[in-house]
């Protein structure tokens, strides 16, 4: 029995000592781990079966400490309860039944987590309750990819739960959130809930720690409105992430710019993931490499694409590649170029989509595109040069640009150059805009236009566009900034207003899309402050009387 | 983390890692396995400076931000005028 109460003996030790820290390399779940481990496993098993008899053992060797000193830690119930689970882990694990090992560790985590909201002296095991939290994390998630393993667990909560079950790495997520709302909603001596020293105080130096751990589930398990409640009460209560650790910044701020990027708030989520791309370390090129992918979608959605710095980081080694097509086709207005980028035919569209980027690419750039075939077309009718001195407005026929994108729809519908007159004849297939049709070269394919989705088509999968759906383009254009000027419906035009003072129609008409997507966020106030991202510490009236009934609430109980 | 013998208590997540491989002709897919590969992994150090984070050449320049092209001379161009052509004879015929 020699382990066991050594083992106690020293962990009373730390206790005193508040050694948190050794407390923590002492308190190991996860292999590998020394012998002294499994030798301790091994004395559970022969001598301890009864928890009765364990509890005995622990209360007796982790004594309160009725003589202590002012400055010493002390033992308390929680935590009895919490060293019995962790022996009992121990004498009952099995790492070859990852399953029951996550249901063990779970218990194990929960008991920790009770133990750490004791308000005095719970703060000892802060240390041990990430590092279990952890260990729980890594493996909720390795069981996720293992859906041969977690079947049978489907199969048993099915039953028991019917409609309203969780899967396990949601369910780890929210024991997990416990601590995070605990760490949170601590109340601190100061009431900005910073030391002396600077740092954060007490729990709220674990904020982040659990807060990354429950992110990182619930972007696992795809269920990331979950997050909502854990970013609005940061933004309440947490002190500046300034003052946490690079790896805790850049793993915070890189989900934080995911959840705006999912939830179209492209802004901010530019902000916040090119701050962490910024602070992270340059050798770490994995993390480096997840935060670029997002961090370049959501600036090709603002209308700025990746240069060539980024050619000689290793991180963006087959990235950037996936980029390009995409990039190119938005310069020039190709419909048809921008479809394939994000089609099958790309290679890549298999890859945008794991990445979740596939999507808000598709549907956010296309009015990049329409853009620069507005511009494209202008290009090409407009009769230059453009004379300064002229009273009329320049102009673009939108019939012009539903020729464009006719061409383009044909195109995506498979529609090509006949290579035998004759077998156009004997097609027998007349189109609708028999107008254009005359002098037409492109004839469509003898089996029939390709069928397209509904994103497939330059409008709506096989709708050949018409006139009125490129003016509500066009208005559309002009109504995001990304066109200057005014739609003459009567004319069928689109005029451009300015072109004398700001050095002619193209500069007029087509303003850079960066340039007036930042100078809207910036007119609303989106280029400061990000919800979530705490940047300054909370002000709170000196001497006044302070307001806590948002504090020490739990996650959802309204408010 | 992976200095646990093959046999007994192997680490968990090492040990579902080395599972994977061996019965990957099961039912394991490949993509699961791939976007496995690619999660945003936990950072090997907790802290750094600002130095470790710069990285050599040029940082002040990463974004694109005038990307118009004028060149009208490329294919697409080329088509689109073609076709912008032919329908404007065909208009005044």
């Amino acid at each position: 029995m020699a382990i066991l109460d050594d083992f106690l003996t020293s962990i009373s030790g730390f206790l005193r000592a508040k050694d948190a820290l050794r407390l923590k390399s002492w308190l190991a779940v996860e292999p590998p781990v020394n012998d002294q481990y499994y030798r301790l496993a091994q004395e559970l098993k022969s001598s301890f079966r009864d928890g009765d008899h364990l509890e005995r053992r622990i209360t007796k060797l982790i004594p309160e400490n009725d003589d202590g000193k002012a400055d010493e830690g002390d033992v308390w119930p929680g935590f009895l309860v919490f060293m019995k689970d962790y022996l009992e882990f121990w004498r009952d694990v099995n790492f070859e039944d990852l399953l029951e090992t996550h249901s063990q560790l779970t218990g194990l985590v929960n008991a920790c987590i009770t133990a750490l909201s004791n308000s005095s002296h719970g703060i000892v095991v802060l240390p041990t309750a990430i590092q279990l939290s952890q260990a729980l994390a890594r493996l909720a998630i390795s069981l996720d990819n293992r859906p041969d393993l977690t079947r049978r667990l489907r199969k048993v909560t099915d039953i028991d739960q019917g409609e309203t079950r969780k899967t396990l790495v949601e369910s780890t997520a929210e024991s997990i959130q416990r601590a995070f709302t605990m760490c949170l909603t601590e109340r601190s001596a100061n009431r900005n809930g910073i030391g002396r020293d600077g740092k954060p105080e007490g729990k709220k130096i674990g904020i982040y720690s659990f807060a990354n751990l429950a992110l990182k589930l619930f972007f696992k398990c795809r269920k990331t409105q979950s997050a909502n409640q854990l970013f609005t009460n940061i933004s309440q209560h947490s002190p500046p992430l300034a003052l946490y650790p690079a790896s805790q910044r850049v793993t915070y701020l890189f989900y934080l710019g995911r959840f705006l990027f999912i939830n179209d708030s492209f802004y901010r989520a530019q902000l916040c993931l090119q701050s962490a791309y910024d602070q992270c370390h340059a050798q770490c090129i994995n993390q480096r490499r997840n935060i670029l992918i997002h961090l370049i979608s959501a600036n090709m959605i603002l209308g700025r694409f990746p240069s060539r710095p980024f050619m000689s980081r290793p991180e963006a080694a087959g990235i950037l590649e996936r980029f390009a097509p995409l990039s190119k086709a938005i310069r020039k207005g190709d419909i048809v170029a921008f479809k394939r980028a994000l089609g099958p035919e790309s290679g890549n569209e298999q890859w945008f989509f794991q990445k979740g980027i596939l999507l808000p690419l598709l549907y956010r750039c296309e009015i990049l595109v329409w853009r620069s075939l507005a511009r494209r077309v202008f290009l090409l009718t407009y009769t230059w040069p453009f004379d300064p001195n002229s009273r009329k407005a320049p102009t673009l026929e939108i019939t012009d640009l539903v020729i464009a994108a006719q061409y383009c729809q044909k195109v995506l519908e498979g529609w090509q150059k006949p290579v035998d007159s004759m077998a156009v004849m004997q097609s027998g297939r007349t189109h609708p805009n028999a107008l254009f049709m005359k002098s037409q070269d492109l004839v469509p394919p003898p089996q029939g236009p390709k069928k397209l989705g509904a994103q497939g088509g330059t409008v709506y999968g096989n709708k050949m566009p018409d006139l009125s759906e490129i003016e509500a383009i066009v208005a559309s254009l002009v109504q995001q900034g990304l066109l200057s000027g005014f739609i003459s419906h009567n004319q069928g035009k689109f005029a451009i207003l300015g072109a004398k003072i700001r050095g002619g129609p193209l500069n007029a008409g087509f303003p850079g899309v960066w340039e007036v997507i930042k100078a809207r966020a910036e007119r609303e106030g989106k280029n400061t402050e990000v919800p979530a991202w705490v940047q300054s510490e909370r002000k709170v009236p000196m001497g006044g009387v302070v307001n806590l009934s948002g504090i020490a609430r739990p996650v959802g109980s309204g408010g | 983390m992976s200095a646990a013998p093959a046999s007994g208590p192997a680490p968990t997540t090492k040990a579902t890692v080395a599972d994977k491989s061996a019965d990957s002709t099961k039912e394991t897919k490949p993509a699961a396995a791939l976007e496995e590969d690619d999660e945003f992994e936990d950072f090997p150090v907790e802290n750094w400076t600002q130095e470790d984070t710069e990285v050599p050449g040029d940082n002040t320049h990463l974004w694109e931000e005038s990307w118009d092209d004028d060149d009208t001379s490329e294919d697409f161009s080329a088509q689109l005028k073609e076709e912008l052509k032919k329908v404007e004879a065909s208009k005044k015929r």
